[in-house]
């Protein structure tokens, strides 16, 4: 039953107890507790019942209105009690009659006839819709409290709460509870320590440290060959200039080539791996991903372009005969693999130190220079008189790259370059990098 | 109750906000399955403790271990970000955590709104999309321990609705470890507290009573909630009486 029903309802028995020998008539309180319904009534027909109660009663002292008001109050909350309306819901209704109430007694006090056709208190309907306005807001409310309340009943449980969802959505979750079951069935990596997870997450940040590459700048891998092109040209410049084509043995633009390529990588490598270790901190909010891990897979990254570039440099020299191909492939991919290793490790002690003196990698670029000069990029140890050679010769990275050399060219063996010192070095600087990682890593937070 | 992180040990103190506090001092603690929210009178050491916690960051001393896979701190702008696109992160994720990737672009495409993004760079996303894109993520590996940094989504739309009603059956006998700054979250979703006072961790089973003593940064939504609106005050109580 709506208002208008009950309105019309109303008015019949209204009509039938007013008319002439109807010999019927319903007690106030009765037509007041017929008001209750499961929906908030027009507060004008409130207004009606209190106006009507008025007309049918004695009204001309305040006790007798009073009693007419209470009649309607006692009738209301009899109408309460039976139906059991939510709490907010016999609140509105109580405080409809207050309003009522209170506006057609000041009328009544003022003289206004409140009884005249066409009666309507001024603010009747401003505070009636003021009302609902609160009704719908504690509707609300209660309905949050109550969803509230079942989901901390859930949490208590332990248990699923059921949600509130439309037909549709309700479709889609149990797709979407299939899907995700599904892809946490064939989860592979389940049950696994993190440990092994850290191992077999080498592959796929190598992966995504190429995809980064790709997406910083579309020219940035043909920029990797640039760097070695330039600084081979400026080798074998200095050597022609001087006259020479050989030296001992090797020739000028190939003892360029390896020089500036091997360096090249290995001063990205030390870069790019340090910055990496001090400031990709993203990815090691993945529980399996370390700084460490990021910082080698960095360094490997770097070894393999560089690769790549010594393949296309050797490709296109050889083609126009300015670049004679290695007497060893292997001990001259062994020894480019083993400097990367080092520059892997000189950059892992710098990022270490970086992080807690970010201003050390300032430093970087000067202790790499200075290792340029003493690192056999230019030129062999075996170019210079006995007695220089040992202000050369301390340095690893001079053997390591003596070494390389040895096993590129037929012509030149060097006498010099010890392999157990370039592999005794490359041991101790991997420990010392591992150990300063260790002790920088509390320091290293994700970010 | 099934424990799910140890800490043997453990001493802590990282720089926070250009200081070193003592965050953890030997402390010995097993934190059992359950829902806890982390409580402690600094909420910004919150950041500094779940990284220890969940083993993204090594203490000073010590040793953190985990009894099954902890998820990355949910909420988190974490690795959203950068020129990496988001199907390149998806690729990565299920790399790492040996899912299958057409099965994960699926589901997470059509779990969150505006799906086009994921082929754009993450940097270019606006933060709706980023915030769903994380959530809908995390969904994917199939963690013990979610740790959650921030906010659950509320928000009534279907991406919350669906990944909620989602989360829900997810957290059933598994942990959450909550941390944020919505007081009614904390109250729907924990039924104990994790405290961190004085460089210990104590665990409570009276979350409200907790919240009182280390009360969470209150939060607009929150105070608009706390406080009864006039109307409904008008409509309550002696002032209805004729």
């Amino acid at each position: 039953m709506n208002n208008d029903d009950r309105i019309n309802a109303w008015r019949e028995r209204r009509a039938a107890t007013s008319a002439p020998g109807a010999g019927i008539t319903i007690p106030i309180a009765e037509a007041a507790m017929n008001v209750v319904g499961d929906v908030p009534v027009a507060i004008t027909f409130i207004q009606a019942l209190v106006r009507d109660a008025l007309a049918s009663a004695a009204r001309d002292t305040v006790a007798e209105r009073r009693a007419v008001y209470e009649q309607i109050q006692d009738g209301i909350q009899q109408g309460i009690d039976r139906r059991n309306p939510p709490q907010e819901l016999a609140e509105v209704y109580r405080r409809q009659l207050r309003i009522v109430v209170r506006l057609l007694e000041a009328d009544i006090r003022q003289g206004v006839d409140v009884l005249a056709t066409g009666y309507m208190p001024q603010t009747l309907v401003f505070e009636s819709a003021r009302l609902l306005t609160g009704y719908e807001r504690r509707v609300a409310q209660r309905k949050s409290n109550d969803a509230r309340a079942a989901r901390r009943l859930a949490s208590e449980r332990d248990e699923p709460l059921e949600m509130a969802l439309s037909p549709m959505q309700r479709e889609e979750l149990d797709a979407f509870r299939a899907r995700m079951l599904r892809l946490h069935a064939r989860q592979t990596t389940q049950g696994e320590s993190v440990s092994s997870l850290r191992l077999g997450a080498v592959l796929p940040l190598l992966g995504f440290a190429f995809h980064l590459i790709h997406s910083e700048s579309r020219v940035a891998l043909l920029w990797a060959l640039f760097g070695p092109a330039v600084l081979l040209s400026l080798i074998s410049s200095m050597y022609f200039l001087m006259g020479l084509h050989y030296v001992l043995g090797m020739d000028v633009p190939t003892f360029s080539l390896i020089g500036a390529t091997t360096w090249i990588m290995f001063r990205q490598i030390i870069f790019r791996s340090s910055t990496c270790y001090v400031s990709s901190r993203s990815l090691i909010n993945i529980g399996c991903v370390t700084p460490l891990t990021l910082t080698l897979v960095q360094g490997l990254v770097y070894l393999i372009i560089y690769l790549a570039v010594y393949a296309a440099l050797l490709t296109l020299g050889y083609s126009i005969g300015l670049i004679t191909l290695p007497y060893s492939w292997a001990g001259f991919a062994l020894f480019v693999v083993l400097m990367a290793v080092g520059g892997a490790s000189i950059g892992l002690i710098f990022g270490s130190i970086a992080t807690s003196w970010p201003y050390f990698l300032r430093f970087a670029a000067v202790i790499e220079r200075f290792l340029e000069v003493f690192s056999g990029v230019f030129f062999v140890s075996e170019q210079f008189p006995v007695q220089y050679r040992g202000y050369f010769l301390w340095s690893p990275f001079a053997h390591g790259m003596q070494l390389l050399r040895s096993s590129y060219f037929f012509s030149y063996t060097s006498r010099d370059a010890s392999l157990g010192y370039f592999l005794s070095a490359l041991v101790f600087l991997f420990v010392i990098a591992l150990i300063a990682e260790r002790s920088a890593r509390t320091r290293v937070t994700p970010m | 109750m099934m424990p799910m992180i140890y800490l043997n040990d453990v001493t802590d103190n990282p720089h926070v906000f250009g200081e070193r506090h003592s965050l953890l001092s030997r402390v010995d603690f097993v934190l059992p399955r359950g829902r806890y929210v982390l409580l402690s009178q600094h909420p910004q050491r919150h950041r500094s403790l779940i990284d220890v916690m969940t083993g993204l960051r090594s203490p000073r001393s010590g040793r953190v271990s985990h009894a099954g896979q902890v998820s990355w701190p949910i909420g988190r702008q974490a690795f959203i970000r950068g020129k990496a696109s988001g199907l390149r992160m998806m690729k990565l994720v299920c790399a790492l955590y040996g899912i299958e990737y057409a099965g994960c672009v699926e589901f997470v495409s059509d779990l969150i709104t505006s799906p086009e993004y994921l082929q754009r760079p993450m940097e270019d996303w606006p933060l709706p999309m980023r915030q769903e894109f994380a959530f809908a993520l995390a969904l994917v590996p199939a963690f013990d321990v979610y740790v959650i940094e921030g906010v659950i989504p509320f928000e009534a739309n279907r991406f919350s609705r669906l990944w909620l009603a989602l989360f829900e059956e997810r957290l059933v006998g598994r942990t959450l470890l909550l941390s944020t700054y919505r007081q009614d979250q904390v109250m729907d979703y924990c039924t104990r507290a994790l405290v961190l006072e004085e460089g210990q961790l104590r665990m409570e089973n009276d979350v409200e009573a907790c919240l009182k003593q280390f009360p969470l940064r209150r939060f607009r939504v929150d105070a608009d909630h706390s406080e009864e609106h006039p109307l409904t005050e008008d409509i309550s109580g002696e002032n209805l009486g004729i």
